[in-house]
């Protein structure tokens, strides 16, 4: 064995016995300096939640939790005054949210608001302060109190709604804006995706930032853009991983990217939370559900709820000061409530000390639509609430209110107001405001200013201005323009400007210049045009429908237009346009309904609710994607994708896509795609893509982008983007020579 | 001799250069005057150079430039230019492939066409290098161990940036050049499909991966303890009583009762190499195409140890009547 040792490696070895003082020094002090890194490592607490072994854990780092915990205080508790006394809609004016608690609740409410999401700013953060010093608290001049109003809403909503999230802890002001008139945690779209969309290469496709939302990962940040904005069901996008061993079909998507955008929403909360992905998940099979995995699952599609039907639709009241880079409307995540706490403010009971905050202020209310502008006597407030003025007015609006004009008017608009002139006149828009002409006239526009002509006219349009003709005109529009007859016409137009032609007559159209022919004509178009027809004329739109029947018409009209029948007009439209017809009128949307008053009154658009036929004389319903029905005599029904028919005798019918045929004497068919044929007299027929030609009398042609011309006599016809006659039509419209309309939409109808 | 070639060594053998065997007229020529290097020295030989170019070693240079130029001036691209926050935000920035939308079509170059040439060019790059080792083996009459060795590694990328996303119908199935989008997107891969750690290939990989860290310490350790004796050198080492061989082998022996030989130790060695990303592209090939989700295919065939329900009737509240409100 000796050749095979090294003799001077052995006496190294030996060697070792004799090991230093110093070396034992070293090894020491390295000792220490490992140990006391150790020290350095913060303590967790570990908190199991699944069965042993599969790593289900709530872990939590002691002095964040300890830290968090100092500013996650919740307010104190400030329980509700006995409910007797007056209620505060009895003594104050403009409280839809609150109004029904008492007066002293409601001052308590008020107070609590102003601690909760206001302190340093007061209650002039809200409320407006007039010249004199004085605190207007009525008007909703400011916008931080339309969204105040909005937000009370929200927080009704949430209580009520989404409980499976909430409960049982519920959630107030506090629960979000924690003293600030604005919460910490909002987000806006990210821009970065668009601006380097422009390049030709740096695409990061809205990852690939050291991003805050998605934890500083490279994994997607725009994951709240994609999935926070709209409700889903639970099995739409968000849900990547597979729950089948086995391909079922062969598909691409969900793909890896989808999977790393959901990743990003995950690593979002997780940050959001304070928590960490086992909270929810078995990290070995997330495809397994455990209660707090289902909990965030409700919280999700809570979140998509607030975004879409809230917060997203609020972007018009806000100055551009809280908008994002892209001008969307703040928007919340999870963390805007939980502030990286998993059950904010350490699940301290927000609700039970105010009860008006726990449910709407009507029992099933749904919240998500009700309306939340200035109110004062009207008490519609909701959605869609279109109502008929008595008599021969209508109003109609969304999901603003509509209001009616005092005597045979109607306007109807959204989300602005409508006004309705005094006589006979009908203005529909949206969502600008229409106004009515002094007499018989009405004019709609959006969001451009409508105006009346002089007499009996009215001009809607949008953006551009619309014009009217003289009598007995009305204009409708959204955006589009609708109009109603001259001496029954009216223009309509969007966004060019709508003429009306000197009497009776009425143009419409878009972008094109509509113009009315001399008399009795109307025009329409689209996007929205919207046309009356003389005295017995109509004119049907798109993407909805208008027309105005003569007298006795109706227009309809979605988004498009709506108008007015000339006397005894109406204007629909939509979101929001209704339009009431005074008498033998009709009003159609969409995606509202129409309805119509009793008598001579205009129908009232709504929606998406349906619309209805007054009894006599009325107009037809039309809706969608119901069916449209025209009223016996001189009516009009317009419809899609239904059909729309022709009353027998003076009515027209326009529908798309399906065929209109024109009523034997004096009607109109529109269609489209299909064909329009006119009626051999007093029609006209309109078509699109096709050439509309105007019968030889009595007909015009309405076009777009092409004008549109009104033919001499009693017809007008409109169309887009094509051309459109007496009949008008595209993707919907029609309008009936004689004393009917027929207008529809591709989802409204309108209807007479 | 004991403190001769040891990386602490502060001896360091210089000999004039060594230019190499004659080779063939005709083929392009060694180029590169030879110099020394101690650092190099200290790792490895310390004569640089010369080197061989050749058609094919050329070519792949210069096509994994051009991959490699579009990779970083996209990403540079994407930071508007800035050098600064190109070097802070390097590691999360990225050229991604194209969306799901594309299919397997050519895309816009800023919607993923500079993957696809990218890709192109670094795939040329890889395979003309393949070549290039494989040519240079057989020139010096040697086996082509390291071309085939290179050649496995060549088929997991492939597997991961063509040949499955082909199978799926998109491009946008493949990875992103990046430092931390490549890493996440594995995650991403894993959590998309189930859970890869229950694929079965994917469990072979990773044995043939810490198989290959454990086989290189063995064997590392193994020749280094007997580098004093000459090990390092392998001469003589299988005849002679006594040699840094037969301690070796001899150290095994009495340690496990087993010994590889000096010439099957490297064969174990280049087998665990190279079945670790074959077994890993297969793996990742089966993903997707034939098993979407591993972990509930893995309960489908008793791989998965079943767990009492803690918390019974839990379930997908989107199934259960009602769903959202």
């Amino acid at each position: 064995m000796s050749e095979f040792r090294n003799e001077a490696q052995r006496k190294a070895t030996y060697k070792l016995s004799s090991v230093p003082l110093a070396g034992l020094i070293w090894v020491a002090t390295c000792l220490i300096i490992v140990f006391y890194i150790f020290t350095l490592i913060p303590p967790k607490t570990v908190e199991q939640l699944g069965y042993r072994g599969v790593a289900m854990e709530n872990i939590q780092n002691v002095r964040t939790v300890k830290a968090r915990d100092l500013v996650n205080q919740p307010p104190d508790e400030w329980p509700p005054f006995p409910a007797d006394g007056p209620l505060a809609s009895d003594v104050y004016e403009n409280v839809p949210a609150l109004g029904h608690l008492t007066q002293a609740n409601f001052d308590r409410m008020m107070t609590l608001i102003t601690e909760w999401v206001s302190p340093a700013e007061g209650c002039n953060y809200c409320h407006v302060v007039n010249e004199d010093g004085g605190v207007d608290y009525v008007s909703d001049d400011i916008y931080t109190k339309v969204v105040s109003r909005r937000m009370v809403q929200m927080t009704q909503h949430i209580n009520a709604v989404w409980s499976d999230h909430v409960a049982p802890s519920g959630v107030n002001c506090y629960t979000c804006h924690r003293g600030n008139p604005v919460p910490t945690e909002i987000w806006f779209d990210n821009p970065e995706p668009v601006e380097s969309a422009r390049e030709g290469a740096g695409n990061r496709f809205g990852q690939n930032a050291p991003d805050p939302l998605a934890a500083y990962s490279s994994l997607p940040n725009d994951a709240l853009s994609i999935h926070l904005k709209e409700m889903d069901q639970g099995l739409g996008d968000i849900r990547v991983v597979p729950t089948t061993a086995l391909p079922t079909e062969w598909k691409l998507e969900p793909d890896l990217k989808d999977g790393e955008v959901t990743y990003g929403l995950m690593m979002h909360i997780s940050e959001a939370l304070g928590t960490n992905c086992t909270y929810c998940h078995n990290s070995r099979a997330f495809v397994e559900w455990y209660p707090t995995r289902v909990t965030a699952w409700y919280g999700i599609r809570m979140n998509q709820d607030l975004n879409q039907n809230f917060l997203i639709p609020l972007q018009p009241e806000y100055p551009a000061m809280r908008l994002g880079a892209l001008g969307d409307a703040p928007k919340a995540n999870c963390a805007t409530c939980h502030q990286a706490v998993n059950f904010p403010l350490n699940r301290a009971d927000m609700i039970s000390a105010y009860p008006s905050l726990a449910a709407p202020a009507t029992e099933g209310t749904d919240l998500r639509a009700a309306s939340y502008k200035f109110v004062t006597t009207a008490p519609a407030e909701d959605p869609a609430a279109a109502e008929a003025a008595p008599a021969e007015e209508a109003a109609a609006e969304d999901p603003a209110a509509a209001e009616a004009a005092p005597a045979e008017e109607a306007a109807a608009e959204e989300p602005a107001a409508a006004e309705a002139a005094p006589a006979e006149d009908a203005a529909a828009e949206d969502p600008a405001a229409a106004e009515a002409a002094p007499a018989e006239d009405a004019a709609a526009e959006d969001p451009a200013a409508a105006e009346a002509a002089p007499a009996e006219d009215a001009a809607a349009e949008e953006p551009a201005a619309a014009e009217a003709a003289p009598a007995e005109e009305a204009a409708a529009e959204e955006p589009a323009a609708t109009e109603a007859a001259p001496a029954e016409e009216a223009a309509a137009e969007e966004p060019a400007a709508a003429e009306a032609a000197p009497a009776e007559d009425a143009a419409a159209e878009d972008p094109a210049a509509a113009e009315a022919a001399p008399a009795e004509d109307a025009a329409a178009e689209e996007p929205a045009a919207a046309e009356a027809a003389p005295a017995e004329e109509a004119a049907a739109e798109e993407p909805a429908a208008a027309e105005a029947a003569p007298a006795e018409e109706a227009a309809a009209e979605e988004p498009a237009a709506a108008e007015a029948a000339p006397a005894e007009e109406a204007a629909a439209e939509e979101p929001a346009a209704a339009e009431a017809a005074p008498a033998e009128e009709a009003a159609a949307e969409d995606p509202a309904a129409a309805e119509a008053a009793p008598a001579e009154e205009a129908a009232a658009a709504e929606e998406p609710a349906a619309a209805e036929a007054a009894p006599a004389e009325e107009a037809a319903a039309a809706e969608e994607p119901a069916a449209a029905e025209a009223a016996p005599a001189e009516e009009a029904a317009a419809e899609e994708p239904a059909v729309a028919e022709a009353a027998p005798a003076e009515e027209a019918a326009a529908e798309e896509p399906a065929a209109t045929e024109a009523a034997p004497a004096e009607e109109a068919a529109a269609e489209e795609p299909a064909a329009a044929e006119a009626a051999p007299a007093e029609e006209a027929a309109a078509e699109e893509p096709a050439a509309a030609e105007a019968a030889p009398a009595e007909e015009a042609a309405a076009e777009e982008p092409a004008a549109a011309e009104a033919a001499p006599a009693e017809e007008a016809a409109a169309e887009d983007p094509v051309a459109p006659d007496a009949a008008a039509e595209d993707e919907t419209v029609t309008e009936a020579p004689a004393d009917d309309a027929a207008a529809e939409v591709e989802q409204a109808a309108a209807a007479q | 001799m004991a403190e001769y070639q040891s990386i602490f060594t502060r001896v360091q053998v210089r000999a004039p250069a060594h230019l190499g065997v004659p080779i063939d007229e005709g083929e392009l020529g060694r180029v590169g005057k030879p110099i020394f290097s101690r650092i190099a020295g200290w790792f490895g030989d310390a004569q640089i150079g010369p080197i061989y170019l050749g058609f094919y070693g050329v070519l792949s240079v210069a096509f994994g430039l051009v991959a490699f130029e579009i990779i970083g001036l996209y990403m540079w691209a994407s930071v508007d230019w800035d050098p600064v926050q190109f070097v802070r935000q390097l590691p999360w920035l990225a050229l991604e492939p194209p969306g799901p939308e594309y299919g397997l079509s050519i895309p816009p170059l800023n919607e993923g066409g500079w993957w696809l040439m990218a890709g192109f060019f670094l795939t040329a790059s890889l395979l003309l290098w393949f070549v290039r080792t494989y040519r240079r083996a057989t020139a010096l009459g040697m086996g082509t161990h390291t071309a085939w060795a290179w050649a496995a590694a060549i088929f997991l990328f492939l597997a991961m940036g063509l040949i499955r996303p082909v199978f799926m119908g998109g491009w946008s199935e493949s990875v992103p050049f990046g430092i931390f989008p490549h890493l996440d997107w594995t995650a991403a891969f894993s959590v998309r499909y189930g859970n890869l750690y229950y694929n079965p290939f994917h469990m072979l990989s990773i044995a043939f991966l810490y198989g290959s860290a454990l086989l290189f310490a063995m064997h590392g350790g193994t020749i280094l303890s007997v580098a004093r004796y000459g090990g390092d050198r392998e001469v003589e080492q299988i005849t002679h009583r006594g040699t840094a061989a037969e301690r070796a082998a001899l150290f095994w022996r009495w340690t496990m009762g087993f010994n590889a030989t000096m010439e099957s130790i490297h064969r174990w060695a280049w087998w665990f190499a190279v079945l670790t990303p074959v077994t890993g592209a297969i793996g990742i090939i089966l993903t997707g195409t034939v098993v979407d989700n591993w972990f509930l295919w893995g309960e489908k065939h008793g791989l998965v140890p079943t767990y009492p329900d803690l918390y019974p009737g839990v379930t997908d509240p989107a199934l259960m009547s009602g769903g959202t409100q």
